[in-house]
């Protein structure tokens, strides 16, 4: 609960516990709206079931890329909102698309959930670590994924 | 007288006075007659005494026990008394008149004294009249006349043989004594109790002076039958020496030892001449040369445990009371040290066993002092890490155990740890740098409530965890590889269902053939899981026929050309015999080419080419699939065969990978008598022959 804190305290002379709330009395602005997708993924038929979840369903505007080098290369002029991105994918797969994306200054700031398959609790663990701001599981109900995109988004922006 | 006459009176008185000197003269003579008469009696008063002394003196010289002789200026018995005589073997009446010397052994004549003026005393080797030599102690004095003239020479003489005896069981007892005074302080305190027992004995034979000293203990908890160690010393070059060092007659021995047995349990001593012995135990020890004989008991804890013998080829080998008392202290003096003895061997057997034991120990033991030195690690510890005795002096903990950064020092710290930890995970570095994963617990040891050591044994659990990581790999794949076509599958028709692409044909189309080939993806995957798991159980099952190779390989090429195209990669065939035949199973050999051909593809760059050729090779067909795609690395190559490996873990599969495909094609090629190889000697791409037994062409059957 971050920005809201909870604290437990036992009254020494009493041994009574006592509840101390505390809530972060942040100025609430309105997030940023979610418009534009860059979806990296090097499986054809998932780029296309996904554009079209994306696009048709979510009513984003979604630029495929099918490898990270590619990713990196049209991340600038395309100017995404939010990056989704596959992890096992032709080098640079992943995971190292997201430390070179994190280090241009076009996309430092872009939040990026990866899309994958492998999620083994450690691998999940893992891709929080290197920075990924949530997990999307392969496979994804195509009617749903924009609305866990937008979830994502949201709890991203207003925590 | 009254006449008054003058004279008269002058002539009577000169008669008187006449008359009156007479008188006194006879008065003075027979004073001086009575005074000779005192004298005479005097003298002949002395003279019986004297002649009672003489005689008293003569008898007394008789019958003394020391020899008395009394010889001449020339040097002849005058006198010689019944004992001197007796002493050496003759008759007083044939020394009479002989020369003193005729006592005199030849062979030694010992000298002491002094001036010849004063008496002297002299030892001397004697001889009796056959010629035995005995010892005697002389004292000889001049006897001189009234004029100071010397006369004649007295020499008392006393056999010495008795106190030589006695000085010489003295001296020898001390000797034995020293020897166990030694004893007592090597065999109590030294390591090496054989070498200090043989180093004792040597010491005691040597003070005893016989022929063979011997040892003999029985192990504990035995029967006690005979010494089952003997330990030994003899006179060097003797012949009981040669008998003894040859085991000669031990079994005689073993009997000899059963007639004594109950006198020496009841802690008699046995000792004297062999001659004296019964028939059958003089036999045993004649056989042996030994004339004489002592044997000591050894008890330990009141109960015999061994016997200390000591055996001379001498039969006149006295044993003195001293002698033997003095062997009875040294064998109690090795009976405690048996007991010492025994007390360190077994502490010493049961040291060895628990070393042995944790040196047999397949599990990594070891003791850290708190500073973190190696106190003890067993042979496994060493032998495991490669570390030489030498070498694990010098370390420490901290350089076996590799720091994790996230837990900073915690490990070698739970290893060091007093409190006593259940399982610890643990990664030891080798000497090489090697990783060993281990898993352990540990305890300490306290003395006075202080941490001295801390014992560590942990078990190396390496291949475990490669296991492990084989198997959440295989998961993580396995996982990945079902959940991608699914992905398009479940997407592609969860689109079709919601009715929102009805509006849209070529688009519900696209999303049909989508869930279609993922479908068929999934079953490949399904079947190649299959199939691997069918080829390590050898449950695989091979149809065994003559089939043409070149159809197969163009059949193949068609069912895969799809896929190549797709990647943009062109696939080329190149045949030098149209009638190529093998044995084999049709189905397979396709199998194998389109798993060869997939990942040929997979690899290309687009827009190249996949060769595949087939040639006839002496007894094989070859069947060669080749692409100029990055290669196999060199390091990868051994493992490229293994089931769920791939040479790019980030998995750079452009159409699934299941990371099965090169080992079921080779599990199939040898199920087939085949085999497949990677061409080492390509430079570019990789190149993999399959190989397998050819055949007549059918028609020439």
């Amino acid at each position: 609960m971050a920005g809201k804190d909870v604290i437990l305290e036992r009254d020494k002379t009493s041994n009574r516990a006592s509840f101390a709330v505390s809530i972060d009395e942040r100025a609430h602005q309105a997030p940023p709206k979610l418009t534009r997708i860059l979806f990296v993924e090097d499986e054809r038929d998932i780029q296309m079931v996904a554009r079209l979840a994306l696009e048709d369903i979510g009513g984003f505007t979604v630029e495929a890329c099918s490898s990270g080098s590619e990713a990196l290369e049209r991340a600038p002029c395309f100017g995404p909102d939010l990056i989704l991105l596959d992890v096992m994918m032709p080098a640079p797969d992943g995971p190292a698309t997201l430390s070179a994306l994190s280090e241009m200054p076009a996309t430092a700031q872009t939040p990026v959930v990866f899309v994958t398959a492998k999620v083994q609790n450690h691998e999940v663990a893992h891709y929080l670590e290197l920075g990924a701001i949530d997990v999307i599981v392969k496979p994804f109900d195509p009617m749903t994924l924009a609305d866990r995109v937008l979830e994502i988004w949201h709890r991203h922006h207003d925590p | 007288m009254g006449i008054t006459q003058p004279s008269k009176l002058i002539g009577s008185r000169k008669i008187r006075l006449d008359l009156e000197a007479t008188e006194r003269k006879l008065r003075d003579k027979t004073l001086e007659l009575e005074q000779a008469q005192e004298e005479l009696a005097a003298q002949a008063e002395d003279k019986i005494r004297l002649e009672t002394r003489l005689r008293l003196l003569e008898k007394a010289v008789d019958t003394v026990n020391m020899g008395v002789t009394i010889t001449d200026l020339q040097g002849k018995i005058i006198y010689v008394n019944p004992a001197d005589a007796r002493m050496h073997g003759y008759a007083v009446e044939e020394l009479i008149g002989q020369e003193a010397r005729l006592y005199a052994s030849k062979a030694v004549r010992t000298e002491t004294g002094g001036d010849p003026a004063e008496p002297w005393v002299r030892r001397r080797i004697d001889s009796t009249k056959d010629g035995q030599p005995f010892p005697v102690r002389l004292i000889s004095d001049r006897v001189h006349n009234t004029h100071l003239q010397p006369m004649a020479t007295v020499t008392i003489c006393e056999d010495i043989r008795e106190q030589e005896h006695i000085r010489e069981a003295l001296v020898r007892r001390d000797n034995i004594l020293k020897a166990v005074g030694l004893a007592a302080e090597r065999l109590l305190t030294d390591a090496s109790w054989e070498e200090s027992v043989e180093e004792v004995l040597e010491r005691l034979g040597r003070a005893t002076g016989v022929d063979l000293i011997y040892m003999s203990v029985v192990k504990e908890d035995s029967p006690f039958t005979t010494g089952s160690a003997i330990l030994s010393w003899t006179t060097p070059g003797g012949d009981v020496e040669e008998r003894f060092r040859q085991g000669l007659g031990l079994p005689d021995r073993i009997e000899l030892f059963a007639c004594w047995k109950d006198r020496l349990v009841a802690g008699q001593t046995l000792q004297g001449r062999v001659s004296e012995l019964p028939d059958r135990e003089r036999d045993i020890l004649d056989a042996w040369g030994v004339r004489s004989f002592a044997v000591v008991p050894i008890f330990v804890e009141s109960n015999l445990r061994g016997y200390l013998s000591l055996e001379d080829g001498d039969d006149d080998r006295e044993w003195l009371s001293v002698e033997i008392e003095a062997l009875k202290t040294a064998a109690r003096t090795f009976g405690a040290s048996i007991m010492t003895w025994q007390a360190k061997l077994k502490i010493a057997l049961s040291e060895e066993k628990y070393r042995d034991l944790l040196d047999n120990a397949t599990d990594l033991i070891q003791s850290v002092s708190p500073d973190g030195r190696f106190q003890y690690v067993n042979r496994a510890w060493k032998e495991t890490l490669g570390y030489s005795d030498q070498e694990v002096q010098q370390l420490k903990l901290w350089d076996v155990v590799r720091q994790q950064p996230s837990e900073e020092d915690d490990v070698v710290q739970s290893i060091l740890s007093v409190d006593g930890q259940g399982p610890i995970e643990a990664i030891f570095v080798t000497r090489d740098g090697a990783e060993i994963f281990v898993e352990g617990s540990i305890n300490s040891r306290f003395v006075d409530g202080l941490p001295v050591a801390t014992r560590g044994i942990f078990r190396d659990i390496t291949d475990r965890k490669l296991v492990d990581r084989m198997k959440q790999e295989f998961i993580s794949t396995v996982s990945h590889e079902l959940r991608t076509p699914l992905t398009s599958i479940i997407a592609s028709l969860g689109l079709l269902d919601s009715g929102r692409m009805s509006g849209d044909p070529e688009r519900m189309q696209e999303l049909v053939a989508v869930a279609l080939r993922n479908s068929n993806r999934l079953l490949q995957l399904i079947n190649n899981l299959l199939d691997q798991q069918k080829l390590e159980d050898g449950k695989m099952t091979f149809k065994d026929e003559h089939v043409e190779i070149v159809p197969i390989v163009r059949e193949t090429l068609d069912d895969i050309r799809s896929f190549a195209e797709m990647l943009n990669i062109e696939l080329s065939l190149d045949v030098a015999d149209e009638n190529l035949c093998a044995r084999g199973d049709h189905d397979r050999i396709s199998q194998i080419l389109s798993n060869l051909l997939s990942n040929a593809i997979k690899f290309s760059p687009p827009g190249d080419a996949v060769t595949i050729s087939c040639r006839g090779e002496r007894n094989r067909v070859v069947i060669s699939v080749s692409d100029n795609g990055p290669g196999i690395p060199l390091d990868f190559q051994g493992r490229l065969f293994e089931k769920f490996t791939q040479f790019d873990a980030s998995a750079t599969r452009r159409s699934g990978g299941s990371g099965l495909g090169l080992s079921i094609a080779r599990g199939l090629a040898e199920g087939m008598h085949g085999r497949i190889v990677l061409d080492e000697e390509v430079a570019r791409g990789a190149t993999f022959h399959v190989e397998l037994p050819s055949t007549l062409p059918i028609a020439a059957e």
